[in-house]
C-alpha cells in the first residue's frame, strides 16, 4: 500500500534520508523508530509529498504527488496546524468540500464525539489548546476515510483519553485494511500494536524488525537499543 | 562580567563564521557591503551638498513621524504582550546564573543596539532620496541611522519599563494610553492654531516643526531634533538633545531596577511569548502566530465551494471573521487614507496619477506576501488536497486579487477626482495597478517553483526585485515611449500597453509555476529538521 523506494533527501550537503526503501502493506501498522535527528520527520514529509526528494513513493500504486494518491492519503503532522479563524466544524467542512466528500457529516460527528470535541464545535482554531488542536488535526486526516494514514508523533500533546482513543482508532483502521505509518521515538506508545518496525539512525534504516520475526520474550525496545547503542559501541571500538 | 563579554564575542565570532560558511548569505552580505560602499564613494564623488526639492524641516517632520510610529508600536507592545530585549536562551541560561541582574540588563541593551543597527540598514540605501529631496550627502544618511538607533534604544527600554509597571494593572495601562494621547495635544494645538491663522498647511507644519511642542516631544522630538542639529552643524543643540536622550535611557534603566528588584518574571513572560510565536511560525501553526487576541464572535458559519475552489471560500470566511469589512482590513484603510492624503498634498504636481501609480506598485511588491494565498503555502492542507496543483494556487490567489481590485477601485477613483485626470488615464492606471498584482503573484509562485523554496531569504529578496524590474522592462519601455510621444489625450495608451504586458507576463509566470506544490519544499520546512 505505502511503498518507498530508494528515497534520498538532502538539505545542501546534509543527507537527511539516505537511500531509504520500505513497505507498509494493507492492514499493517508500520512504525518508524529512531532517536532525535534520525530523519523520521523528513521521511514522513517526503512520503506525504511535502518535500522534494530523489526516489519514488507510491500509495496503492499511485505516485504520491498524483491526485489519486492524495485522495487515499491521510496525514497527521507532528505539530498541529489549524486555521486561526475557522471553527472546529469548519475545519472538517473545509476538508469535506476540498476532497469532494459525500455524506460526510455523520462520520464527522462520530469523530468529534470520539475525541471529545463535540462541545468545541464553534471554537476557533486559535482558541484551542495544543492537545485539542492535535485532536482536530487527527479528525481532519481521518475524515476522507483514507486507506493509507501517516502519523508523525501523533500521541505527543494528547491527554490520556485522547491517547486511548487514538490507539483504538488506529487499531480499527488496521482491522479495516488501512496501511498506517507512524513515526515516533516513544517505543512504549507503539509496543502493543505494530507489524513492522523500521529502526532509523543517521538518515538510514538501520534495521527492519517484523513482529513475527521477533524472538519470544524479546521486546521492540531491545531491538532498538541493539541498533542505536550497538552502532555507537561499534564506532568507539573502531576508533580505539 | 567576563562571562557576558565572552558571550557577546562568541556570538559575534559564530555569526561571522556562519556567514562565511553559507555561500548565499556571504553573497548577500558582500553585495550589501559593496552597494553601501558604492553609495559612499558615489556620494563623495558626485554628491556635493546643495539644495534639494524639499525644505529641511520636512526631514524633521518625516523623522519625527517615523519615530512616533515606532514608538507607538513599542508603547502598544509595552502595555499588551510586552517587549523583550532578551532571547529565550538568555532567559534559560543567564537568568538562572549567579551573574548580577544589572549586568545582564546591560548585556540585553548592548544586544538590542546591535539588532537596532542591523534593522536600520535600509536607511543607508536612501542616499539618493536624501540628495534629491534635501540636497544632503551620505554623512546625513549616517546621522539619520544614528538617530534611528538612539530612538529605537529609547523606545525599547521604555516598552520594557511600561510592561513592568503596567503588567496586569488595567488602570495603569489606561493611564499610559491617556498620557500618550495627552502628549500629542500641544503639537496638534500648535499646528491647528497656525493653520487657522495662515490657512497654509505647509506653513503651519513648518511652524509646528520649529516649535518646542515638537522639539520636546519625548523620544521622537529629541531624536529628530538631535539629527537635524547634527546635519546643520548646531553642536550646542546636538549636545543638549543627546544629553536629554541619554539621561532618559539612564532614568529608565534605573526605574527598571528600582521598580522591581526582580525584573526577571516580567521579561520571562514576554520572552516566552516571543519565542513561542517564532517557534509556531516555523512549525506552520498560524493559530499561535496571530497577534489577534481579541474575542471573535462566531455568527455566520460554514464554507461553500467544492474542490480547489473551497480554498477561496475559506479565505473569504476567514477574512470576514477577522474583521467586519471582510476584504478591507485596517491595512487597506490606512493604505487608502495615506494615498488620499498624499494626493491632496501633491494635487498641484504634474503627473500625480503616474507618480502615485508607480508608488503604489512598489508598495505592492512588499505587501504581496500579506495575502492569504501565499500564507496558505505554510500549511500542509493545500499540498494534500486531491486537485491539480495549478487550480489550487489559482483559487488560493483569488482572495488577494479581489482585495486589490476593491482597493484599487476606491483609490483610483479618489486620486482621479483629486488629480482631475481623464477617465481613460484613470482606468489605465487602475489596470496597470491590478494586473501588476497578478504579475507579482505569478513571479512569487514561479520563483518558489524553480528555487524549490529553499533559497536564502536575503538572496531571494534581491533576486525577486531584479526579476520584477527585468520582467517589467519590455512593457515599461514602449509604454513610456508611447505615453510621452503621443498627444496628451492619447497618453492612456501607454498605461494600456504596460497593463497588457503585465497580463501576458503574469500568465507566463503562472504557466511556469505549474506543479509548484510538487516541486518545492513546504515553506515551513526550510530549516533543517531531521
Amino acid at each position: 500500500m505505502i511503498e518507498v523506494s530508494h528515497l534520498t533527501k538532502k538539505y545542501g550537503k546534509l543527507c537527511a534520508n539516505d537511500d531509504i526503501s520500505l513497505t507498509v502493506g494493507a492492514g499493517e501498522i508500520g512504525v518508524l523508530l529512531g532517536p532525535n535527528g534520525a530523519g523520521k520527520s523528513t521521511l514522513i514529509k517526503s512520503v506525504c509529498g511535502l518535500l522534494r526528494f530523489k526516489g519514488t513513493v507510491t500509495i496503492a500504486g499511485f505516485e504520491n504527488h498524483s491526485v489519486q494518491a492524495k485522495r487515499l492519503l491521510g496525514y497527521v503532522p507532528e505539530f498541529p496546524a489549524l486555521y486561526p479563524m475557522l471553527t472546529v466544524t469548519e475545519h472538517l467542512e473545509f476538508i469535506a468540500r476540498a476532497y469532494r466528500l459525500e455524506n460526510w457529516k455523520e462520520y464527522a460527528e462520530e469523530l468529534l464525539a470520539r475525541f471529545e470535541l463535540d462541545d468545541k464545535r464553534q471554537k476557533l482554531g486559535k482558541e484551542l489548546s495544543k492537545g485539542m488542536q492535535q485532536k482536530v488535526s487527527v479528525c481532519c486526516a481521518l475524515l476522507p476515510r483514507p486507506t493509507a494514514v501517516i502519523l508523525d508523533e501523533p500521541l505527543v500533546g494528547l491527554d490520556p483519553h485522547g491517547i486511548r482513543e487514538l490507539k483504538a482508532v488506529l487499531a480499527d483502521l488496521r482491522a479495516q485494511g488501512c496501511a498506517l505509518l507512524i513515526s515516533t521515538h516513544m517505543i512504549d506508545s507503539v509496543e502493543e500494536n505494530w507489524d513492522v518496525t523500521y529502526i532509523m539512525n543517521r538518515g538510514r534504516i538501520a534495521r527492519t524488525v517484523r513482529r513475527t520475526e521477533l524472538d519470544s520474550g524479546r521486546r521492540l525496545e531491545d531491538a532498538y537499543f541493539e541498533v542505536t547503542e550497538g552502532e555507537k559501541s561499534g564506532e568507539s571500538e573502531a576508533k580505539e | 562580567m567576563k562571562a557576558l563579554v565572552y558571550l557577546v564575542a562568541c556570538t559575534l565570532k559564530n555569526t561571522i563564521l556562519e556567514t562565511i560558511r553559507k555561500p548565499a548569505r556571504l553573497v548577500v552580505t558582500i553585495l550589501t557591503i559593496a552597494f553601501i560602499g558604492g553609495l559612499v564613494v558615489l556620494s563623495n564623488v558626485t554628491n556635493k551638498e546643495g539644495t534639494g526639492a524639499l525644505e529641511l524641516y520636512w526631514l524633521k517632520v518625516i523623522l519625527f513621524a517615523f519615530i512616533l510610529f515606532l514608538g507607538g508600536i513599542s508603547l502598544k507592545t509595552g502595555i499588551t504582550s510586552g517587549n523583550t530585549i532578551f532571547s529565550m536562551s538568555d532567559v534559560n541560561l543567564l537568568f538562572v546564573s549567579p551573574l548580577s541582574p544589572r549586568r545582564i540588563l546591560i548585556y540585553g541593551i548592548v544586544s538590542m543596539m546591535k539588532t537596532a543597527l542591523l534593522s536600520g540598514i535600509f536607511i543607508l540605501f536612501q542616499s539618493s532620496t536624501f540628495k534629491t529631496a534635501f540636497g544632503l550627502g551620505f554623512s546625513a544618511v549616517l546621522i539619520v541611522l544614528l538617530c534611528y538607533t538612539l530612538a529605537l534604544m529609547m523606545t525599547q527600554l521604555l516598552s520594557l519599563l511600561l510592561y513592568i509597571l503596567t503588567n496586569s494593572r488595567l488602570n495603569r495601562k489606561r493611564l499610559v494610553a491617556l498620557v500618550a494621547v495627552a502628549l500629542c495635544i500641544p503639537l496638534v494645538v500648535v499646528f491647528l492654531v497656525n493653520y487657522s491663522t495662515s490657512g497654509d498647511y505647509k506653513l503651519a507644519l513648518s511652524l509646528a516643526a520649529a516649535s518646542p511642542a515638537l522639539s520636546w516631544f519625548p523620544i521622537a522630538g529629541w531624536a529628530s531634533e538631535f539629527a537635524l542639529a547634527l546635519i546643520t552643524g548646531q553642536y550646542g543643540t546636538v549636545v543638549l538633545y543627546l544629553a536629554v536622550s541619554l539621561a532618559f535611557c539612564v532614568l529608565v534603566v534605573v526605574l527598571i531596577n528600582l521598580s522591581k528588584v526582580d525584573y526577571y518574571e516580567d521579561v520571562l513572560v514576554a520572552s516566552e511569548t516571543a519565542f513561542e510565536k517564532q517557534r509556531a511560525l516555523k512549525e506552520g501553526n498560524l493559530s499561535s502566530v496571530t497577534d489577534d487576541k481579541k474575542k471573535v464572535r462566531v455568527k455566520k458559519t460554514g464554507i461553500t465551494g467544492r474542490g480547489a475552489a473551497t480554498l477561496f471560500y475559506k479565505h473569504l470566511r476567514e477574512s470576514f471573521r477577522q474583521n467586519r469589512l471582510g476584504l478591507w482590513g485596517p491595512g487597506s484603510i490606512i493604505y487608502v487614507v495615506l494615498t488620499v492624503v498624499l494626493s491632496i498634498i501633491m494635487r498641484n504636481s504634474n503627473g500625480l496619477l503616474l507618480v502615485l501609480t508607480q508608488g503604489l506598485m512598489w508598495a505592492q511588491v512588499f505587501l504581496i506576501g500579506m495575502g492569504r494565498g501565499l500564507k496558505e503555502l505554510y500549511m500542509h492542507y493545500i499540498y494534500l488536497i486531491p486537485e491539480s496543483s495549478l487550480s489550487k494556487i489559482v483559487w488560493s490567489s483569488f482572495e488577494t486579487v479581489f482585495k486589490v481590485i476593491v482597493e484599487a477601485i476606491v483609490v483610483f477613483t479618489i486620486v482621479g477626482i483629486i488629480s482631475r485626470s481623464p477617465i481613460m488615464d484613470i482606468f489605465g492606471a487602475f489596470l496597470v495597478y491590478t494586473l501588476f498584482n497578478f504579475l507579482l503573484l505569478g513571479i512569487n509562485y514561479a520563483s518558489l517553483r524553480w528555487s524549490g523554496g529553499s533559497m536564502n531569504a536575503g538572496l531571494a529578496i534581491v533576486l525577486y526585485m531584479v526579476i520584477v524590474i527585468v520582467t517589467l522592462l519590455p512593457g515599461l519601455v514602449p509604454a513610456i515611449i508611447l505615453g510621452s510621444s503621443l498627444p496628451t489625450h492619447l497618453s492612456w495608451l501607454g498605461y494600456f500597453v504596460l497593463a497588457g504586458w503585465e497580463l501576458i507576463a503574469g500568465f507566463g509566470y503562472f504557466a511556469l509555476s505549474n506543479g509548484i506544490l510538487h516541486k518545492c519544499d513546504m515553506s515551513t520546512m526550510q530549516q533543517i529538521e531531521r
